[in-house]
């Protein structure tokens, strides 16, 4: 049988290129029917390009795309090539045409000319298939991201194809949405026999895969299965991509104890299995033990140069006293989105909030300042400002910079220059002052060298940086962010991380919203983990993994590190779970080990 | 914000009228229209008013659900009064100053707030609250069908209104969203002359455009997708087949003409009773 997608030798180059570099370059591959393919590679590398061309949304400008032996040049099979290749974008907003769940189902069988009793069967059938059924009469607005995103799939769905290609489908996603959409492709994988291309920057999507192929500059530079891909983190991150950490500890512990080993384990509970293992021969086998110590020490001294710490006073610059606070916008349902809410935060600290999609951050960032001022229940005194008075409001506003999710979409001027200059200015800053935050905002966000170019032509993470500048021109003492590296590539995020951290150790603080944990809690000195808006929890990363529990019940998952390090945990009892890092990861397993074996010796 | 985003939603409800043909519902919205801005009479409000009511009633909707739709121009609503009260006509119960109140004033304004009141409620039960915006535009293309002889594209305006339709919440919600971000930074809406507003303004349509621009672009590529072809070839949605519900509404909206063109001419001006 035809293989169900085949690329031969294609290049392809957009017109506007005028440097002629082909986004696309000389790219052959080919998936069996039923296997599940992941393309990885960075903003820009050419993923999305590579995925128009799949189904004849774009047409190669040498080199032969065949969907199911068809040829997408060839007008006559077009229509047919986007049935059985169907297709789902990056932004769930902008892919529903109808205004209701099961209308806008039926707009692709409408396209293919089906009877209306074909066309009511298919839709029933999709919309069981992807659990929507009882959401057939929600208009889009009403959905959540995650159901707005299994309305595309069951869209392509009830047009029956043999191919799904996800284009970053889950990229501005929360993670338990991005869970059950990973979940409902795999089930459509292995029950529906359908062929699945997943384009994405998420590692861990990747590991689901039969094969892999590494995108860059529009060239694959390396194909095979995860195990062999990610066996190679140096490689991965000269792509701007990253290794999930817990591969990576596991090569690590096989390299310090000498094991050969060519694949990486790509499952967490193989690979604490093989690390316990490993550890348990060493023991057995009396593994030198200064080697180790040698080892150890090497990497407490990586962690200590990771882990930047900064002072941070013990004066409290925000305080939030039973804040309560419900909307009553839809009159058929009230709201509560806080419920007496009691925090307090110290100048110059990194506090991260953490809480699943409506457990009230947001809501609660919007009262830090005064966007929603606390008029119904509760104080909140920001800088010793009462914000129940609104007199203190503009002031507030001026000390507490807040970014929204995708702060660039809020870029308005014509260059940087000039939307960096719009809060000043409004703020009625005087000329010498405004140049002075201006250029220090641009300074800490490393966007100095854009100044005179138009924040449109920027490539995404640029325009984040830019736009943090925008808020940080006014010179706030308090920098709020929601979801700060959300829909970046690895290497983007680690940028804008490492900003924040600076800002924090020049003594500002910081406060990050996000609904990923694992993103959080690497920079943040303190979490706040918020659950059906309350504050459930406030302390140091640290104690809130190692305390059982509170994470369960917010709906939160534990980062797959931490989950590695407790499943090893279970044989290592001495062990300290909570690690971010590989050099971390590592030497929590070290000292396990070199403790338990001096146990051992002395008892 | 709560009463913008209210525009333009629909409430789906298992109703005589959320089940009706909405090619009729489009003709109905426009005759009621009509007929709110042809009442003079206070007996022919009064029956527009009752009719309205049994409408939202059979709508089955939340009284007060239906009565927000005024909400944003409720404003427009009360300037009309005042500013018939103030006109100034007929003999003047309270005057002070310049100001002069008359009980005709008062009776003119309370009519024509009525009408704008009825004209807004209809409209919005019949074309937004009950109707989806799919539906309205398969309406709308059926209506609209005879201009095919005039080559008029009909399928794709019929499109382009439903799309719209359908992305007025979304970009309700990013305006909002944007006028947030911007406040963050210093941006005011509220306060500052004139000029200041405007250019606040700017900070927010600006974004607004550019993204409503990037919506299209993705829209588009989404509807390639999956096989969109403009009306070639395409299933056409079939219509709700017209029954007694149908026929009896549009009865009952001639018999309302009548009453309005012919009737209401010959009613006693009530005027005599002040």
């Amino acid at each position: 049988m035809d293989p169900i997608l085949e690329f031969d030798r294609v290049s392809f180059h957009y017109d506007t290129d005028a440097d002629c570099q082909p986004t696309v370059n000389n790219v052959s591959f080919s998936l069996p029917r039923g296997q599940h393919l992941a393309i990885l590679g960075a903003n820009g590398s050419g993923k999305s390009t590579l995925a128009r061309l799949m189904n004849g949304l774009l047409l190669p400008d040498a080199g032969t795309v065949c969907v199911a032996g068809m040829d997408t040049t060839d007008e006559n099979f077009i229509y047919e090539i986007r049935r059985q290749c169907g297709m789902v974008f990056q932004n769930p907003d902008n892919q529903i045409v109808e205004s209701t769940v099961a209308l806008d189902v039926a707009f692709g069988p409408s396209n293919l000319a089906l009877a209306a009793e074909e066309i009511r069967i298919r839709v029933d059938e999709a919309l069981a298939l992807t659990g929507l059924s009882e959401l057939r009469d929600r208009a889009p607005h009403e959905l959540s991201g995650g159901q707005k995103q299994k309305l595309a799939i069951a869209g392509v769905l009830a047009m029956h194809p043999s191919c799904l290609v996800l284009d970053e489908a889950t990229s501005m996603l929360d993670p338990v949405s991005r869970a059950e959409l990973m979940q409902l492709i795999i089930k459509l994988r292995d029950e529906a026999g359908l062929s699945i291309v997943q384009i994405t920057h998420y590692m861990e999507e990747a590991l689901e895969a039969d094969y892999v192929l590494l995108l860059s500059e529009g060239s694959i530079v390396r194909a095979g299965s995860p195990e062999e891909i990610f066996s190679r983190p140096d490689e991965l991150r000269e792509l701007q991509l990253e290794v999930p950490p817990f591969i990576e500890i596991t090569q690590n512990i096989d390299r310090i104890f000498c094991n050969d080993n060519a694949a990486a384990i790509i499952d967490v509970n193989e690979a604490a299995g093989h690390v316990s293992q490993v550890l348990v021969n060493a023991r057995a086998e009396e593994f030198p033990e200064e080697i180790l110590q040698d080892e150890l020490f090497r990497l407490q001294g990586l962690v200590n140069a990771e882990r930047r710490t900064h002072p941070h006073a013990d004066e409290p610059v925000i305080e939030v006293n039973d804040l309560s606070f419900s909307y009553d916008e839809n009159p058929l349902q009230k709201v509560c989105a806080l419920d007496q809410l009691n925090m307090q935060s110290n100048r110059g600290e990194i506090l991260g909030i953490v809480g699943v999609t409506g457990s009230g951050k947001s809501t609660f960032a919007q009262h830090l300042n005064g966007l929603i001022r606390p008029e119904q229940k509760g104080k909140v005194r920001v800088l010793s400002l009462d914000l129940s008075d609104k007199k203190n409001v503009r002031q507030v506003r001026r000390m507490v910079g807040l970014l929204f999710q995708y702060p660039e979409d809020q870029l308005f001027e014509e260059t940087v220059a000039l939307d960096l200059a719009f809060g000043p200015k409004e703020m009625k800053y005087s000329p010498a002052e405004l140049a002075e935050n201006v250029e220090r905002a641009a300074a800490i966000t490393g966007v100095s060298h854009l100044m005179d170019r138009s924040p449109f032509e920027l490539s995404g993470g640029e325009q984040r940086r830019v736009a943090i500048a925008g808020v940080l021109a006014l010179n706030p003492e308090i920098l709020i962010m929601d979801e700060p590296s959300a829909g970046l590539d690895p290497a983007g995020r680690e940028v804008i991380l490492n900003n924040l951290t600076e800002l924090a150790e020049a003594g500002k603080t910081v406060i990050l919203i996000s609904h990923d944990l694992e993103s959080v809690a690497r920079t943040a000195d303190r979490l706040m983990i918020m659950s059906q808006g309350r504050a459930v929890a406030i302390d140091t990363p640290e104690k809130i993994f190692a305390t059982e529990g509170i994470l369960a019940e917010t709906g939160l998952s534990l980062p797959t590190t931490v989950e590695f390090l407790n499943l090893i945990k279970k044989d290592w009892t001495q062990m300290q779970a909570s690690a971010f890092t590989v050099s971390e990861g590592l030497a929590a397993i070290l000292s396990a080990y070199l403790e338990t074996a001096e146990e051992e010796a002395d008892g | 914000m709560a009463s913008i985003s209210m525009l333009g939603r629909t409430f789906a409800a298992d109703s005589l009228l959320h089940n009706m043909n909405s090619s009729v519902k489009l003709v109905a919205a426009i005759a009621l229209m009509a007929l709110a801005l042809m009442s003079q009479h206070p007996l022919v409000l009064l029956l527009m008013c009752i009719l309205t009511l049994i409408l939202i009633k059979l709508s089955k909707l939340p009284f007060s659900l239906v009565m927000r739709s005024i909400r944003p121009i409720l404003f427009i609503i009360i300037f009309a009064f005042v500013v018939h009260i103030l006109s100034g006509q007929g003999q003047a119960i309270i005057s002070f100053w310049i100001i002069k109140i008359s009980l005709e004033g008062i009776v003119t304004g309370t009519l024509t707030a009525l009408r704008i009141t009825l004209l807004v409620i209809n409209t919005s039960l019949f074309l937004t609250l009950t109707t989806s915006p799919t539906e309205l535009a398969n309406g709308l293309e059926r209506l609209l069908s005879p201009l095919r002889h005039l080559r008029f594209p009909v399928h794709e305006f019929a499109m382009m209104m439903s799309i719209a339709l359908r992305f007025v919440p979304t970009l309700l919600e990013e305006a909002d969203k944007l006028m947030k971000a911007q406040s963050s930074r210093g941006a005011s809406y509220d306060t500052g002359s004139i000029v200041e507003k405007l250019r606040g303004m700017v900070s927010i349509l600006v974004p607004l455009f550019i993204s409503s621009f990037r919506r299209a672009e993705d829209l588009a590529t989404a509807m390639e997708a999956r096989c969109y072809r403009g009306e070639a070839g395409r299933t056409r949605q079939s219509a709700k087949s017209l029954t007694w519900r149908e026929y009896s509404l549009l009865g009952l909206l001639a018999v309302l003409f009548v009453v309005v063109l012919v009737i209401q001419p010959l009613l006693p001006q009530l005027n005599g009773f002040f």
